[in-house]
């Protein structure tokens, strides 16, 4: 009982808050936080991320997608946990969520810097000119629309690999621009007029995220 | 009028501007100098950074070392509060000289800046900023400005203006608005409008060469001859008037500088630099909230829209109890549900969101999830210190309808209604997990003693050990232990003579020294809503470290409006220094550089307990532009009578920076160096500085100079801070949340 008393207290004196106040905070926390914001991030560790293998995919039970982070290569798998009008919402275990509408992302929730809700086209057509719109909030919470002019085009049929498997899909490219900021989605659809891997951009902090459909 | 000693790069580079040859636009970054104001090296320059922007500077050559916090107040004005230190003050008059200014070999000093940005750059004029340095004190860096800042080629700027006062001190050309009075210093702390612009003006000049994204290079012509440090004190040796320097910019928060100044000394700075309107990693990082889950139709699921458990007392705690497990996770916890037909009343308190838009949105989309289909109406009541300020008037249609609109938080804002809570809430089925609620956390903690004549700041580091358990709604028995590891705060300061005065506060030193382990606080606080618009506390015991008693209080709050007024009564004792449970003043604390204190013949002021009655009647106003003003008119601790100005820019994430003025019926004699108290505050939410959940805010005050005249209880918990985040435009400040 001793011994646990001084290991606690040894644990909240090495800088860190302790107790039962949920919303307790280390002053180390807050040197931590701002030397990172002055010095900058020390690259992420590449190692620990374990590439998804079909082995691996065939001991999950639920129909799931796998989400990629292209910044940190971190990846995930998702289940449909909600359907509201046709947008579909899919969250990892760890509770991080995106919201597709006919395979496009409108919103996503647990990043941080989080899409908060998007205009998306219908990506499956031939292609054409159009607007969409991206509502992030911005540092004091205020929601803040951005209106992109995009165009979609077809780039002809494509080979695409989804976890060892090979689909031939076609490759729809959807170029975006908007004062300052501009994006690149790419969408491969196979004959079924399913999007079989998309690679969507979310937000500036968070760049693109890649979902890939590894439902057989 | 430039004068033809000034460099002729310099020169060549002013006339390509003034010809307007180069037609190019404000594409660098705007920096700063050595004062930690936008400029080149030593002198100003025309830009302002972006608004909102909060810089603190640390900067060092030869004998100067200077601290700066910056502000950007408006896009167009920026202050500065700045801590100045020379070595080797004295050295050429003490010995034998060791009076006055000469008694110290450090010579520090505060001072405080304003800049206006009269125009922005244009594609052929420059532009145009007027500023005073050290316009309020002691004056000693004194000197008035107006410059000009023109891009000659897209990352190359060029400055050139008229100073006086200091910056005027070096091959001045006449004294165009007349002459300088002399300064009368007195106690300090005085505006010194005479002497702004007069006297001799002398022009100086300076280009910077942004490189690329993180070097920059700059080059001066300085119009400060540092008559005092260098002519007169000889603390370091002025050869030139050139100064040249190089930049690296490390980041959005961190620039670097190095520096060859004056032809004889080095110099460096270090400028951190805080965004308020940004957060590290664009957002703050929570788990994601549950999906809004919409109902089936009627048709389709007759059972599903059933009412017969209305009214079944097992069916509603049972729907409770779902709810609050499901909210557990977003640190909301349910004090009490309740129906009314189709409405379901949830109280909930947020424990952990920077943002109680967030809180209400994730028992909102909870909601969604648990309630049977035939609720249609959320009622949610964000509690706080067991009050009820507003409530949120949802439809269940509209969530489910806006959930991923474009602009769903423009919407359910419209579509929903805030309105102000009752005083007495019907009860309904409680959470008996809800209340007692105990607790506590042990952290590191630190005190810091800024600026005490002896050294910049002084710090001790240690543990506080702090506690709160809310007994019933609305009363909370509260304290905190804390207990320092390290602390050189037990080095003695000059202490000046208090005039008269009872040391109300300026025996602070002795709190330092004395309370280890210090009972921070120890009291019981009792929070009441009175009326939908009337709000009401009492607080007893330990209330902050040098006072206990009783504090009461009353705050009106209309809702919807923008305005409050409060009034507060407080009987109090000064604590003693050791800061335990007693209230008898020892004899050193009164203690002066010149007078030895006795109880006998009441020397110093010396008496053995104090005990005073403080109050004030408070008004509080929110502008539309993120800009609050707060009055304070009442009688302070030591008697006195007078008022407090309050002026704070807020930023709807909880950024707040201030200044306040006190003025009482204390002479500026009698309250000492400053002449009436003044100050600057800040408080940031740690939420925005470490991008993930927190409901605390740090709080900073920073005082040029602590005196007795003019200052409050500190009490923890006062209504209008509590309770104004949860008025509607309170809760509508970080609305977008909401969605969260």
């Amino acid at each position: 009982m001793k011994t646990t008393l001084v290991l606690g207290l040894l644990a909240c004196t090495t800088l860190v808050a302790c107790g039962s106040d949920s919303d307790s905070i280390g002053t180390a926390d807050i040197v931590r936080s701002f030397a990172t914001s002055a010095i900058g991030t020390l690259s992420p560790a590449d190692a620990g991320i374990e590439r998804m293998t079909r082995a691996r995919l065939a001991e999950v039970v639920t129909p799931v997608m796998l989400l990629t982070v292209d910044s940190t290569g971190q990846e995930a798998l998702i289940a449909e946990i909600e359907n509201n009008r046709g947008v579909e919402t899919w969250s990892t275990v760890d509770d991080i969520t995106i919201s597709l509408r006919n395979g496009v992302i409108v919103a996503t929730r647990g990043f941080g810097a989080d899409l908060m809700a998007a205009s998306g086209p219908n990506v499956t057509r031939s292609g054409g000119s159009y607007g969409r719109v991206h509502v992030l909030l911005n540092g004091e919470d205020n929601p803040e629309q951005t209106r992109f002019a995009c165009t979609l085009q077809n780039a002809g049929a494509k080979a695409v690999e989804v976890v060892e498997i090979t689909y031939q899909a076609t490759h729809m490219i959807e170029t975006c621009s908007a004062p300052g900021e501009s994006f690149t989605n790419d969408y491969w659809i196979t004959g079924d007029q399913k999007i079989r891997k998309s690679r969507q951009w979310i937000s500036p902090d968070l760049g693109y995220i890649t979902i890939a459909d590894v439902r057989r | 009028m430039l004068r033809p000693k000034i460099s002729t790069a310099v020169l060549a580079l002013v006339s390509a501007g003034a010809l307007g040859t180069a037609l190019a636009q404000a594409e660098s970054r705007p920096t700063l100098n050595l004062y930690g104001a936008t400029g080149l090296i030593d002198m100003p320059s025309a830009e302002s950074q972006p608004d909102g922007i909060l810089s603190v500077s640390t900067s060092h050559f030869g004998p100067i070392s200077r601290t700066t916090l910056s502000f950007q107040i408006t896009p167009r004005l920026s202050g500065s509060f700045r801590f100045l230190g020379i070595r080797d003050w004295n050295k050429q008059f003490c010995p034998p000289n060791c009076a006055g200014a000469n008694q110290f070999d450090v010579y520090y000093d505060r001072s405080f800046d304003l800049r206006y940005q009269i125009t922005d750059e244009g594609r052929f004029l420059p532009a145009i900023a007027v500023g005073l340095q050290d316009f309020v004190g002691t004056g000693v860096i004194a000197g008035e400005y107006v410059v000009a800042t023109k891009h000659v080629v897209p990352n190359v700027k060029v400055s050139a203006g008229l100073g006086w006062g200091r910056l005027g001190s070096y091959k001045p050309i006449g004294s165009p608005l007349g002459e300088r009075p002399p300064l009368v210093i007195g106690r300090g702390g005085n505006f010194n409008t005479g002497q702004w612009f007069r006297g001799p003006a002398a022009p100086f000049a300076g280009v910077e060469w942004q490189v690329n994204d993180q070097w920059t290079a700059k080059a001066e012509y300085s119009s400060d001859a540092y008559e005092e440090e260098a002519a007169r004190r000889g603390t370091f040796d002025r050869r030139s008037p050139f100064n040249f320097g190089i930049e690296y910019q490390r980041s959005d928060a961190l620039r670097l500088g190095a520096y060859y100044m004056h032809g004889s000394e080095v110099g460096i700075a270090a400028h951190f630099i805080l965004n308020p309107k940004r957060r590290p990693g664009g957002g703050i990082v929570t788990s994601a909230p549950d999906a809004v889950k919409t109902r089936p139709s009627r048709g389709a699921d007759p059972e599903a829209w059933s009412t017969s458990w209305l009214g079944d007392s097992e069916s509603e705690n049972e729907l409770r109890g779902r709810l609050s497990r499901r909210l557990a996770n977003d640190g909301v916890q349910v004090e009490s549900i309740r129906f009314d037909g189709t409405t379901a009343q949830v109280r909930i308190r947020n424990l952990t969101s920077d943002a109680e838009a967030q809180a209400v949105g994730r028992t909102a989309r909870a909601m969604t999830r648990v309630m049977p289909a035939a609720v249609e109406q959320f009622v949610i009541v964000p509690m706080v210190g067991g009050m009820p300020v507003s409530q949120v008037v949802l439809r269940r249609s509209d969530l489910e309808a806006l959930e991923f609109d474009i602009e769903a938080s423009e919407k359910i804002l419209a579509r929903s209604q805030i309105l102000s809570a009752p005083a007495m809430l019907n009860d309904g089925y409680r959470d008996p997990e809800a209340y007692p609620k105990l607790s506590w956390s042990l952290a590191p903690t630190a005190r810091v003693r800024v600026f005490d004549q002896n050294a910049p700041f002084k710090v001790g580091a240690g543990l506080e050990l702090s506690g709160r358990y809310e007994v019933t709604p609305g009363l909370v028995l509260s304290g905190a232990v804390a207990k320092y590891l390290f602390s050189n705060l037990d080095d003695r300061p000059p202490l000046p003579d208090r005039n008269g005065l009872h040391p109300v506060r300026s025996a602070s030193y002795f709190y330092d020294r004395d309370g280890d382990p210090a009972l921070e606080s120890f009291a019981l606080t009792y929070y009441q809503k009175l009326s939908p618009e009337l709000y009401g506390r009492v607080s007893l015991g330990y209330l902050e470290r040098m006072y206990g008693g009783i504090s009461t209080e009353m705050l009106w709050m209309p809702t919807n409006r923008r305005w409050a007024i409060g009034a507060e009564v407080n009987y109090t004792a000064q604590r003693s220094p050791d800061q335990r449970f007693g209230f008898s003043l020892p004899l050193d604390m009164f203690q002066t550089d010149g007078c030895t204190p006795s109880f006998t013949t009441g020397a110093c002021g010396a008496r053995s307990s104090y005990r005073v009655v403080t109050g004030h009647v408070s008004g509080y106003y929110k502008f539309d532009n993120d800009f609050h003003v707060q009055v304070d008119v009442g009688r302070y601790l030591a008697g006195d009578v007078g008022a407090t100005l309050s002026l704070k820019r807020e930023f709807d994430n909880g950024w707040r920076v201030g200044a306040f003025v006190t003025k009482t019926n204390v002479s500026a004699e009698q309250f000492g160096s400053g002449s009436f108290d003044k100050g600057i505050t800040l408080e940031v939410p740690i939420a925005s500085l470490l991008g993930r959940p927190s409901t605390k805010t740090q709080e900073a005050t920073v005082r040029p100079f602590g005196r007795d005249g003019g200052q409050r209880l500190d009490v923890d918990g006062r209504l209008y801070d509590t309770v104004r985040g949860y008025r509607a435009d309170g809760l509508t400040e970080q609305w977008g949340r909401f969605w969260k």
